[in-house]
């Protein structure tokens, strides 16, 4: 016994386990995805291009979220629950704030949250579990893809709309997107589509402050010990400015760290960080005081460009101060 | 304090914290409601009763709180007994069930299915991922450890400790790659430091069985447990199959505390402190030590449960930090009495 359990039992117990595990989940998948009946008006992520606005009062309509699970809407919600902290500022952007009668935690922080004075000024309570989040009587909740499937299964029992939303954006366009997906199932097509085309003027704004033919800048991203790579919305918005994200050059994908050695070969000519509010000096001295980044042009040079935390890391239309920022503190002296 | 009077006031303790679980919570529900969902449910044919009940107060009291306690009853009985076999087999107070790696392999197969986003698709695809790695992890240290029939404690726990290692730096890896996506690093984070938020039946289902086989076991083997604290030699000599019956409990304090990780994260001292606060109160003897710990644990995490959701509302406390703050003290209150105990004999 004490040797043929470990090797031979426990492979021939377990193998058979995990298919089962991955079929029945199949099929629980299937048997929640629904099917969209030809009546309904259907929004599907890679046909929010395609479809034009389709007015605020076409009803019924169904989205379908980031699990696949079809979401109906017969009529435009008006309690929303956001639980995430990107998906607040989304929401804020679209709604009037009475619609929205819960949000992430931290909606409240301003450090983060683009939207914390919205949220202190209307106090909507916090949507930190099942719940609170069923109390808050919501006609649909907006749930991160990142989110948990318990979170989400249980609030779907309680008889809970829920449409999971993309927060992880790695492009500008899907932050586009998600803007008109999130206004089709909000019930606020024509705000969404103003929103998208003051994003878009304002992304084009911001790329046209770089002189005509001008090479752009060697830029490094970096938030903390992490840089952003390539797949980050940061990135997209280094290329939309012409810029050189050198962090996605020499291989790092996502946030990841970079090594010292890294951030001196690839010697940056302007950095860009973050900071809560405030504390801007102390972060340009920490990084003074590190020998890897203090020997790059840019600290040499004095090109260090930093931001408020919550402008470096947004992920919502929020993003544009970004952009715009980039290119004031990049194209500085062309403008 | 007898063992019988010392289960009764666990029991009692037990009963209390759940009742408060029941009735305490971010919605404010009238007990006449909670009393109200229990009796439509449990009692066949009394669903009329539950007049002013709403569905939202079913859900809550039924699918949001119940399963909620139910798990944390179960993880803290699950830990405290496999403290209890850990520290018979090792013949050393301060063993936990961590010891095996089981813990690390089950938070392991949880980080898997985060980064993998499987997470986020299914309610069932994280307790199922941390138990089967925990098997994995265990099957691979029982493997390693294991030589000519005959497997030593002490290889056993350093196998255990170099496998924990290993998968603790391998979740830490999938964590810091991951951070791309710092929305699903922070759900992995929170995940590890333990808790019972958003707990379903569905948990239950997947970790009550193991701990009610779990305990079973441990009962049935507890003579061999007394008498392996003796020594193997001493306890062949006493009719003790040595290598089997360490094999099985073995292979059960690892299920326990594999199946409890699997549904709760990791909840730091359950299995240390509470089999040893036990065994001071009731004694050494297995049989009487398994079912005393099952239920303290029991009462323990549940208590520990409703702090964590009540301290700082409306947002919770994970659980991992309650019971690390409760516990630490408890556990430096034991060892300085023993310490006077023994300094005055």
């Amino acid at each position: 016994m004490v040797n043929a359990l470990p090797r031979l039992t426990t492979v021939a117990v377990l193998m058979p386990l995990l298919s089962a595990i991955a079929a029945i989940d199949v099929l629980i998948e299937r048997s929640v995805a629904g099917r969209a009946p030809a009546s309904h008006f259907l929004l599907r992520r890679d046909a929010v291009h395609e479809v034009a606005t389709a007015g605020d009062a076409v009803y019924p309509r169904r989205a379908v979220g980031e699990d696949g699970v079809a979401v109906d809407i017969n009529t435009p919600p008006r309690r929303l629950v956001s639980q995430e902290w990107s998906l607040d500022e989304y929401l804020y952007a679209l709604l009037e704030p009475e619609r929205i009668v819960g949000v992430s935690e931290a909606a409240y922080d301003g450090t983060f949250s683009n939207v914390a004075q919205l949220a202190a000024r209307w106090r909507p309570p916090i949507a930190a579990d099942v719940e609170a989040v069923i109390r808050m009587r919501p006609d649909l909740a907006i749930v991160s893809s990142t989110a948990r499937a318990d979170y989400t299964e249980l609030l779907r029992a309680a008889g809970v709309p829920v449409f999971r939303a993309r927060t992880i954006p790695a492009t500008l366009r899907e932050i586009d997107d998600e803007i008109g997906l999130l206004g089709y199932v909000t019930g606020t097509d024509a705000r969404a589509a103003m929103i998208r085309a003051e994003f878009r003027r304002r992304l084009d704004a911001a790329a046209h402050r770089r002189p005509h033919g001008r090479v752009g800048p060697r830029v490094l991203g970096i938030n903390g010990r992490y840089a952003f790579g390539a797949g980050t919305v940061f990135d997209d918005a280094l290329h939309l400015l012409g810029a050189l994200n050198v962090a996605a050059v020499s291989g790092v994908n996502g946030m990841a760290p970079m090594t010292p050695e890294e951030v001196v070969r690839t010697n940056p000519a302007w950095i860009v960080t973050g900071a809560p509010s405030g504390r801007e000096a102390n972060v340009l001295a920490s990084l003074q005081a590190d020998p890897a980044l203090a020997s790059t042009a840019a600290v040499r040079s004095g090109h260090v460009i930093v931001l408020e935390q919550r402008v470096l890391l947004a992920l919502s239309p929020f993003t544009a101060r970004l952009v715009e920022e980039l290119a004031a503190a990049l194209y500085e002296d062309e403008s | 304090m007898t063992a019988a009077a010392f289960n009764g006031l666990a029991a009692l303790l037990l009963a209390l914290a759940a009742i408060a679980g029941l009735c305490v919570g971010s919605a404010r529900l009238p007990w006449t409601v909670v009393v109200g969902v229990l009796t439509a449910k449990l009692v066949p044919g009394a669903a009329s009763l539950a007049g002013n009940v709403t569905a939202a107060d079913q859900v809550i009291v039924w699918l949001v709180r119940l399963p909620r306690i139910v798990v944390g009853a179960t993880v803290g009985a699950g830990l405290a007994t496999a403290g209890v076999v850990m520290q018979g087999l090792f013949r050393n107070p301060l063993a936990e069930p961590g010891l095996l790696g089981v813990g690390p392999g089950a938070v392991l197969g949880g980080v898997i299915v985060f980064v993998t986003g499987w997470a986020a698709r299914s309610a069932v695809a994280l307790p199922m991922a941390a138990t089967t790695s925990s098997l994995l992890v265990l099957a691979a240290v029982y493997a390693i450890a294991a030589s000519h029939g005959i497997t030593r404690l002490t290889h056993l726990l350093l196998v255990g400790i170099a496998a924990g290692s290993l998968c603790t730096a391998v979740s830490s890896l999938l964590i810091s790659a991951n951070a791309v996506a710092w929305q699903s690093a922070q759900e992995i984070v929170f995940w590890t430091m333990g808790g019972l938020d958003a707990r379903t039946w569905v948990h239950v289902w997947v970790s009550a069985p193991f701990v009610a086989v779990g305990i079973a076991v441990v009962v049935w083997k507890a003579r061999d447990l007394d008498l392996l604290a003796l020594g193997d030699e001493r306890a062949a000599s006493l009719g003790v199959e040595v290598e089997a019956s360490k094999a099985l409990l073995i292979v059960t304090a690892a299920l326990l505390t594999g199946a409890s990780v699997a549904v709760a994260g990791l909840l730091a001292f359950v299995g240390l402190v509470v089999p040893n606060g036990v065994r001071l109160v009731v004694g050494p003897r297995h049989r009487t030590l398994c079912p005393a710990a099952a239920l303290a644990g029991a009462a323990f995490v549940v208590s520990c449960d409703l702090i964590a959701r009540t301290a700082h509302p409306p947002v919770e406390i994970r659980l991992g930090i309650i019971t690390g703050l409760v516990g630490s003290p408890m556990l430096i209150a034991m060892l300085a009495r023993r310490l006077r105990v023994r300094g005055g004999g």
